[in-house]
């Protein structure tokens, strides 16, 4: 399918992502105000980025860009991370009866941080797990009414999801709980919040980009973009 | 009423393929709500996932075996296996085979194995004599052999849901994953003397050649088995080691793996599988907590036991219905819905939450090839460029292989705990 491989692939070098990315932090850091409003701001920066990169349709593309880059990034660094701390771990306790002591918390808040962060590339890449027997039996226009409720959906339950989590993180954070030492637990959960307010943005951006999942006959996208080596054997 | 109304709708969506994570999430919500709870009672039981220190393994397992599909691993194991066994009697059908178990057990069965092995071992079977149709089937169903072996996914997953031992599962798992790599070699061997195939005979100097050019990737196995069963680490600790050695073997020793180029593309996606995992997993820690509050698992049980009365008569209820649940949805989810369903009902029958995990698991692995939706079909389909009712003709024979191996997993306890025994000690775990 030409839009998985789309989906490593972005239009804008990484030097304007960049910048649009700073630009947009500098933003935010002049209007100290409620987080929904820092967030509209954030945004309303990289859509002009993107506007002044390649005119008014370019908009919204390009916020879908930087929500799938920064999310990307953010999880390729997180994963590289999570099997070196791991392995550096598993060495220390086993061969030098050492450890870093707050090393198994962090690691086990990372697996949730990936769990999030993929939840949300998964959700650009319309690849989230869901029974598809019936919607591949159907007609295309019911298919098509299909994949746009079925992304409503989606989109009205991270909402909530979002707004669940977004008044459990500010309950532990009344409280001060600590994960470790000084760190206070709230800088692990907030990716809850934060994971599921990026799939409602991600969904609205999908509808608004008219980016639908297709019901094939053949589940083309269950097939991972693996490079499958060549046919010839080995001789 | 109108949470009724709402129930009944996410119902329907789930029906119409919407992601299964916000399915289970809105029931979870819907559910809590109808008792008078807030919606964040969901979200506290979701932050359990960050409490655990077996779920671990699932990134750092899921991450090795991309790393070793995307490396050029396959044709290496492909190449030992191959001198090592190629002389048997059926000895590339055979080669097929154990390849296929081995990457499937670190892939975690999610369609990589087809993708990567299918054209490297295809046309080595066609070109050797073997009937297409019989190539065909042996690598579709071969696409999810392998699965109860460790340090597959779906057993982790299954430890997880289940709070059973990692440890006691993964020995669990390795007789009888070898009965059903025997049942398909036997069929093969017989297929192999009438379609007249080549024989090669043995040799010392390639398969010291193949040894030693996959002299990084063959002692996987043994460092996960023994340093589990020597009681040098634990699975999560077995799953570290396993990603930190596979990373810098392929990036930095092989250099099969561009750290710039393409592990940011591995990453993502393997993180993209994880995420929908992960996902569902959370969604339904906050359902599974309500189910076992509203004691639904002891209703059903109440209702089944009018029926139903004998274990065995329960154990072939279970094989049938997770033989269907395996066709319609994919592992991952089935494991993580229907385990903490089954689990306290099963254990009033008498059967022992690890060797249910065997059964369970061997199901659904059938259930991968089952028509008509069964994953690896159209996997196979799609890689090999055929019809997918060929592939269901092609995959029939080595189904039944494995619905027989299925019934001896199924009513022989013994296979599956006699190693779990051997190494924990105790009459039963």
């Amino acid at each position: 399918m030409a839009d998985l491989k789309a989906s490593f692939t972005y239009k804008t070098s990484i030097t304007f992502r960049l910048i649009a990315l700073l630009s947009s932090l500098a933003v935010v850091m002049l209007v100290p105000s409620s987080p929904p409003i820092q967030i509209g701001a954030m945004l309303l920066v990289w859509m002009i980025n993107g506007i002044i990169y390649n005119g008014w349709k370019f908009s919204i593309a390009f916020i879908d860009e930087m929500v799938s880059w920064i999310t990307a990034v953010s999880v390729s660094t997180i994963i590289v991370g999570m099997v070196l701390l791991a392995f550096l771990q598993v060495i220390l306790r086993d061969f030098f009866n050492t450890g870093i002591m707050w090393a198994d918390v962090v690691l086990r808040h990372m697996v949730l941080w990936t769990g999030m962060l993929g939840g949300v590339l998964a959700t650009r890449q319309m690849r989230h797990i869901g029974i598809d027997l019936f919607p591949r039996l159907v007609g295309k226009t019911l298919k098509k009414v299909i994949s746009i409720s079925g992304n409503i959906f989606v989109l009205v339950v991270a909402y909530y999801l979002m707004r669940a989590s977004a008044s459990f993180v500010e309950v532990e954070r009344q409280f001060r709980s600590m994960l470790f030492n000084d760190i206070p637990s709230w800088w692990g959960e907030i990716i809850l919040p934060i994971g599921f307010g990026m799939i409602a943005l991600q969904m609205v951006l999908n509808i608004l980009l008219g980016r639908f999942k297709e019901y094939e006959t053949v589940p083309v996208r269950e097939i991972s973009t693996i490079s499958a080596q060549s046919g010839e054997g080995i001789e | 009423m109108t949470i009724t109304f709402l129930l009944l709708l996410c119902l329907l969506f789930a029906l119409a393929g919407a992601p299964l994570f916000a399915v289970i999430a809105a029931v979870a919500m819907l559910a809590f709500a109808a008792q008078g709870f807030e919606p964040v009672a969901v979200i506290i039981e979701m932050y359990r996932m960050a409490n655990n220190p077996v779920l671990i393994a699932i990134p750092l397992f899921t991450f090795a075996g991309y790393l070793l599909a995307e490396s050029n691993a396959p044709a290496r194991i492909v190449r030992v296996t191959r001198a090592m066994f190629g002389w048997m009697p059926g000895g590339i059908a055979i080669v097929a085979l154990l390849v296929c178990s081995f990457f499937t057990a670190f892939t975690g069965a999610s369609s990589v194995t087809i993708v990567a092995l299918g054209g490297l071992l295809f046309p080595i079977l066609v070109k050797e004599n073997y009937d297409e149709n019989f190539s065909l089937g042996l690598l579709t169903a071969s696409g999810s052999l392998g699965l109860l072996f460790p340090p597959s996914l779906p057993i982790i997953l299954y430890a997880v849901i289940s709070t059973t031992s990692v440890d006691q599962l993964f020995a669990a798992g390795i007789l009888p994953g070898f009965l059903l790599i025997a049942g398909q070699s036997v069929y093969s061997s017989w297929r192999a003397k009438k379609s007249n195939v080549t024989r090669y005979k043995f040799q010392w100097k390639e398969t010291f050649a193949a040894l030693k050019a996959a002299a990084w990737e063959i002692p996987l196995p043994f460092i996960i088995l023994f340093g589990i069963y020597g009681g040098f680490f634990t699975a999560s600790e077995a799953a570290a080691i396993t990603a930190g050695y596979l990373l810098i073997v392929e990036v930095f020793i092989h250099r099969d793996i561009h750290p710039f180029k393409d592990l940011p593309r591995i990453t993502q996606e393997c993180t993209v599988l994880l995420g929908g995992i992960l996902l569902i997993l959370g969604a339904s820690l906050g359902l599974t907590s309500y189910l076992v509050d509203a004691q639904v698992p002891q209703h059903i049980l109440e209702s089944i036991q009018q029926i139903i009365t004998s274990k065995w008569v329960f154990l072939i209820a279970l094989n049938i219905f997770l033989l269907i649940v395996g066709a319609m949805i994919d592992i991952f989810s089935a494991i993580i819905v229907v385990v903490p369903l089954i689990l306290p009902i099963a254990e009033q029958f008498g059967i022992n939450p690890v060797h249910l995990g065997i059964i369970f698991l061997t199901n659904l692995e059938i259930g991968y090839s089952t028509p008509p939706v069964g994953l690896n079909l159209f996997i196979s389909s799609f890689r090999f460029d055929r019809p997918v009712l060929t592939l269901y003709k092609a995959t029939l024979p080595f189904l039944a292989i494995m619905l027989g191996v299925l019934l001896v997993i199924t009513y022989w306890e013994g296979l599956s705990l006699f190693l779990v025994q051997l190494i924990f000690g105790g009459s039963a775990p």
